[in-house]
């Protein structure tokens, strides 16, 4: 049997997947997300509030 | 019983406190680069001598009190709150010599409030600073933020395990990773990365704003760093009102929560797990407090008819509430407003988020919502248990990267530091009082210093009373160090007097 040396097999999306830059951007678009979502709220609150004032 | 410190104390807390004043000089040289670029020569010469003054120090430090003993707890603690009183005394320096700062004090005020990320400033003529000197204050934001000690761990990382005492004593108690220096490395790792995704999103902003391109960069990045790191300068006198842009603002919020975050919730959200954002007691405490302060804030704005257009009090108020619930201390509005136009419960609204502040661990200031969580929780656990038969067992818990029981050791510590939190806010507020300013303006003000907000109504001034001064300057650093660190100083202070040999 031919000897085959280990070869890792590595595709750009477990590359992308290792990078720093991956968390990064999961972080930052979580953290816009929560922003996002509770600025959504505060809205509807001022929306409502001025309805009735 | 009080033992009085030896040469071998004095000689750990300094030569600790000496890497710190060196790692103080060595970021100097940066603003000291940008003024030779610029061709800001005045500066340039403030910014070497003040360098070579704190390399100078340090290195001497290091050299005379070089020392291979180990550093217990109370060393690390004061060695912490000795070099946050000190490092304010290297930095004032080259404000002090710029000609924007009328004492000494003041330019050591400036320090302690971009060190401990408080954002009042003492500056005068703000708009006509010159580049380097303005970058300064915002760079004293960006190392104060994340740390000063950090800043020292990831530079000095072969002192090891050892100095692992001065990262707990700077108000930072949970170790993200197992090792305190690899700790040290990720909070380092998420500011500059989101440093340069932030400032990319603020430079482009900008532009859209009017800005040419460099003066944009030059606007982004300090924004970013006033922003992350809950900071609060700005390069202009106006805040962000100067920039007159709604994209700007929107930009501005995520970056300023992201700030209020803990690093250990950066940490879970890196790795992907991102339903620790519902899960998380902190997340769910700041969204609850959030809304809540939101609708009573725009009550009172709607009571007072301070804004007749839905979507400019939405603009407003939201940034005003994130900022101040973060502790950044950016503002649209000038700060003078919120006590002559926007009536009793918004300014109330914002002296609350400021006293309630960000997440523990973050760069944040205030309560934190840990603490009011846990109580939250305590008080709900002793509801429960008065309305359930009296055998029953009651069990809470919470969730912080995992779930944990709440236990009355963690309720009796959290309502604790609570305490001294009331009591620095009322305690400043109290000798506003004394010198003759309303209590709605010297408790806003108070509580501005002490939690690391920095939004101000405008009692913060270069003719401010000397004394009022000094104690805003104590209000800063016992708030952002959260007590402990500072009451081991003061107890070594003690020792050297009353203490036994």
């Amino acid at each position: 049997m031919p000897h085959r040396p280990y070869v890792r097999m590595e595709t750009l999306q477990q590359r992308w997947q290792d990078s720093p830059f991956n968390g990064a951007l999961l972080g930052i678009l979580s953290v816009a997300l929560a922003t996002g979502v509770i600025a959504i709220a505060c809205g509807l609150i001022a929306l409502v509030v001025t309805l009735i004032y | 019983m009080l033992f009085r410190p030896d040469r071998r104390d004095f000689s750990l807390i300094g030569f600790y406190t000496g890497k710190v004043i060196f790692g103080i000089g060595v970021a100097m040289c940066v603003p000291a680069v940008m003024a030779l670029v610029l061709g800001e020569y005045n500066d340039l010469t403030s910014f070497l001598l003040g360098a070579s003054l704190a390399i100078l120090v340090g290195r001497a430090a290091e050299l005379f009190l070089s020392t291979k003993e180990p550093l217990s707890t109370s060393h690390g603690l004061a060695t912490v709150a000795l070099s946050w009183t000190v490092a304010p005394l290297f930095a004032g320096l080259p404000l002090r010599l710029s000609g924007h700062y009328a004492s000494y004090l003041d330019a050591y005020f400036e320090s302690m409030s971009g060190f401990a990320t408080i954002g009042l400033t003492l500056a005068n003529d703000l708009d006509h600073m010159s580049r380097s000197v303005n970058l300064w204050r915002h760079l004293m934001q960006f190392i104060g933020g994340q740390g000063i000690i950090v800043v020292v761990l990831t530079i000095f990382a072969s002192a090891g395990g050892r100095i692992g005492y001065l990262y707990t004593g700077e108000g930072r108690e949970e170790k993200i990773l197992p090792n305190v220096i690899r700790t040290a490395r990720f909070i380092w790792r998420v500011a500059l990365i989101y440093a340069v995704i932030g400032t990319s999103a603020l430079w482009l902003s900008l532009m859209h704003a009017g800005l040419d391109p460099a003066g944009a960069l030059y606007h982004g990045a300090n924004l970013f760093m006033a922003a992350f790191d809950t900071g609060g300068f700005a390069p202009q006198s106006s805040s962000v009102a100067f920039y007159r842009s709604t994209l700007v603002e929107i930009v501005l919020l995520p970056i300023m929560t992201a700030g209020g975050f803990s690093f250990a919730l950066h940490y879970q959200l890196w790795i992907g797990r991102r339903d620790e954002l519902v899960r998380n007691i902190e997340t769910r405490t700041i969204a609850a407090s959030m809304l809540v302060m939101f609708a009573i804030m725009v009550v009172g704005l709607g009571r007072t008819g301070t804004f007749t257009d839905v979507g400019v009090m939405m603009r407003h108020s939201f940034f005003q509430l994130v900022s101040a619930h973060t502790t950044t201390g950016l503002s649209t509005v000038p700060g003078r407003m919120y006590v002559t136009d926007w009536g009793v419960l918004a300014p109330a609204v914002l002296v609350t988020a400021m006293a309630l502040g960000g997440m523990a661990g973050s760069t944040a200031g205030g309560i934190k919502a840990m603490r009011v969580g846990l109580i939250l929780k305590g008080l709900i656990r002793d509801v429960r248990k008065v309305l359930l038969p009296e055998d029953a067992i009651v069990v809470e818990t919470f969730h912080s990267s995992t779930r944990r029981l709440l236990t009355d050791t963690q309720v009796r510590a959290a309502a604790t530091v609570l305490l001294l939190w009331l009591v620095l806010y009322f305690g400043g507020g109290l000798i506003g009082l004394f010198y003759g300013y309303e209590l709605q303006l010297a408790l806003f003000e108070s509580t501005a210093a002490a939690s690391s907000a920095g939004l101000s109504v405008g009692l913060v001034r270069p003719d401010l009373e000397w004394p009022l001064k000094v104690v805003y300057v104590a209000q800063m650093m016992i708030g952002r160090l959260e007590f402990i660190a500072v009451f081991a100083l003061l107890g070594y202070i003690l020792a050297i007097v009353r203490g036994r040999v």
